[in-house]
């Protein structure tokens, strides 16, 4: 029997898969899929601390190979978050990452410390990185990266993974320095900044002109930081997201390092994609002997699977 | 034509998950006139459609995300979609042999009955692919149509839907939108599903907005009420059209 389970800070996993924050929402339009078939996590819609409607539309458009997104964060803010939706929320039999942002560093202490004593609140996703709202995301600079996640985690009971971008120049010197401030895990990657034109009017597609990219485009990029910060921290755990669709790219995720493989813009395509990919898993592990899933995760760091040839 | 009325009044199947899953849907007839065709599919499962309310299609080697169609109408294993032959997947919808395979799953959004004042009677104006809900209403709601207005590019289009009457609606020109300004009378209703030019004529043109509604359409992502994608601002806040819209009262549409 093929075990898919894993531990990430102290929270057990039925298996690695899990949603990414932003297409599936806050899980509730999926409720019916999560009740039928386990799934590892969800990563909740991010929340901010005043309710926000998000962006003008259009908020969407296709590109090859993916889909570039403006949503602007658009949630119920804090307060109805915690008293409206976080219950229905918890009644989801998966584990619970909850996502949010802040403005500065004294709303990230005052966010992470209200949701991280909440009940119902397993994890917590800093997003860092969102390429929708004004203003420079502060996964893109050091300093600000640092101080954000030093108010956080000094508040928050919770465990904290900073979610990064991966429109930096240095993604490892960003993730040493959300580490250094008392991360505990990472997600990478965001959606990388985007645009698209509409060729009959020659103007940007998407009302606040750019976007974020996900799907299918973006695995080779979210694959390479992956790569590249579990060399730097072998031993800090990462979720990986961007352009997880099927059982290839899910594998080529899990191997290069990341220790939960979020579907983003899979869920938005295919509601049951996540818990298909689950048993395509536990299918490719058993037809090749491999007893954990474990086994696999990082294994491009160690020369492979070392069982010759991989599809 | 079609018996309808038994779909249209059976119970919107959003519990359990079965709308949220793919299903196989195989293309048995098309009839095609112009740029337009109307596409038969058959069905694994029953989709339980009302009028308004719209299928998220694929096929091999589209687009990466899938695309809402409007339901023209449902009879137990079979739909119809009425298309236009643009894009990725109308086109290939348009033009596939019989046979072909296409991935459907739904049905999604508020059935047009469920959005409008039922104490009145309405005109129903459309105009191109926006004629599919409201023939399809027209159909099953006889009782609650005054006239429909429906607007199509040329003679050749209109002979998609050979039963009904179609203005030739030239480009810029707004033939079915005068037409239904001058049929309107008040305490009458508008559904009307077409391009955002033809809203415009009838806010501008109507002295009163009550009772007249609009079907919006932005690009969708997922089309079940998670991602926020089809989000427009109403007079009430932001609108998720593919689960509390497509049809909105006119009056609460901020342009």
């Amino acid at each position: 029997m093929v075990s898919l389970e894993t531990t990430v800070l102290g929270q057990p996993f039925g298996n690695p898969v899990v949603l990414a924050s932003g297409p599936a929402g806050f899980g509730l339009e999926l409720s019916s899929l999560f009740r039928r078939r386990p799934l590892g996590g969800l990563t909740t819609k991010t929340v901010t601390w005043e309710p926000r409607s998000g962006n003008p539309p259009p908020r969407m458009v296709d590109a090859p190979a993916g889909a570039l997104n403006s949503i602007g964060l658009a949630n119920p803010g804090l307060e109805t978050f915690l008293a409206d939706v976080l219950p229905e929320v918890r009644e989801l039999p998966t584990v619970r990452i909850v996502s949010f942002a802040a403005s500065d560093p004294h709303e990230a202490e005052s966010m992470a410390g209200r949701l991280g004593e909440a009940d119902g609140v397993d994890l917590l996703e800093f997003n860092l990185s969102c390429p929708n709202v004004e203003g420079r995301p502060p996964a893109c600079a050091r300093g600000t990266a640092e101080e954000m996640v030093r108010a956080a985690a000094r508040a928050s009971r919770a465990p904290l993974l900073a979610k990064l971008a991966p429109d930096v120049t240095n993604m490892v010197e960003i993730a040493d320095a959300t580490l250094e401030a008392g991360a505990r895990g990472l997600t990478l990657i965001n959606t990388v900044r985007g645009l698209r034109i509409n060729r009959d009017t020659g103007r940007p597609v998407l009302a606040r002109s750019w976007g974020g990219l996900s799907g299918p485009a973006i695995l080779p990029v979210a694959l390479g930081k992956v790569f590249q910060v579990r060399e730097a921290f072998p031993g800090v755990p990462i979720v990986g997201v961007g352009g997880v669709t099927d059982l290839g790219s899910l594998l080529e995720m899990l191997m290069a390092g990341a220790d939960l493989v979020g579907v983003g813009l899979g869920v938005m395509a295919d509601p049951e994609s996540p818990w298909k990919l689950v048993d395509e898993l536990a299918t490719w592990l058993s037809r090749r002997d491999i007893d954990h899933c474990s086994e696999v995760v990082g294994c491009a760091h160690r020369g492979g699977l070392g069982i010759g040839e991989t599809t | 034509m079609r018996n309808t009325q038994q779909a249209a009044q059976a119970a919107t199947p959003t519990t359990g998950s079965l709308f949220l899953c793919w299903q196989t849907a195989r293309l048995v007839a098309r009839h095609r006139a112009g740029n337009y065709a109307v596409v038969e599919l058959a069905v694994e499962r029953e989709i339980l459609g009302r009028p308004g309310q719209f299928l998220m299609a694929r096929a091999e080697c589209g687009p990466a995300l899938p695309r809402p169609l409007s339901l023209l109408w449902t009879e137990g294993s079979r739909i119809a979609f009425l298309v236009k032959d643009e894009g990725l997947l109308r086109a290939r919808l348009a033009e596939a042999p019989r046979g072909s395979l296409f991935e459907l799953r739904g049905p999604y959004g508020t059935a047009y009955r469920q959005a409008i004042d039922g104490q009145r009677r309405f005109l129903l104006v459309g105009g191109g692919s926006g004629i599919a809900p409201l023939e399809f209403f027209a159909r099953c709601h006889p009782e609650m149509v005054e006239a429909t207005v429906f607007g199509l590019r040329c003679a050749a289009d209109a002979a998609v839907l050979p039963e009904r009457n179609t203005l030739v609606e030239e480009l810029g020109q707004g033939t079915a939108g005068a037409r239904a300004l001058d049929m309107w009378r008040p305490g009458l209703g508008i559904i009307a599903c077409g391009p955002e030019a033809m809203y415009r004529q009838l806010a501008a043109g109507l002295p009163d907005h009550s009772g007249v509604y609009v079907a919006l359409e932005e690009r969708m992502g997922c089309g079940y009420g998670a991602c926020q994608g089809c989000v427009v601002m109403t007079t009430d806040g932001p609108v998720r059209l593919c689960k509390d819209g497509p049809l909105l009262p006119l009056e609460k549409v901020k342009w």
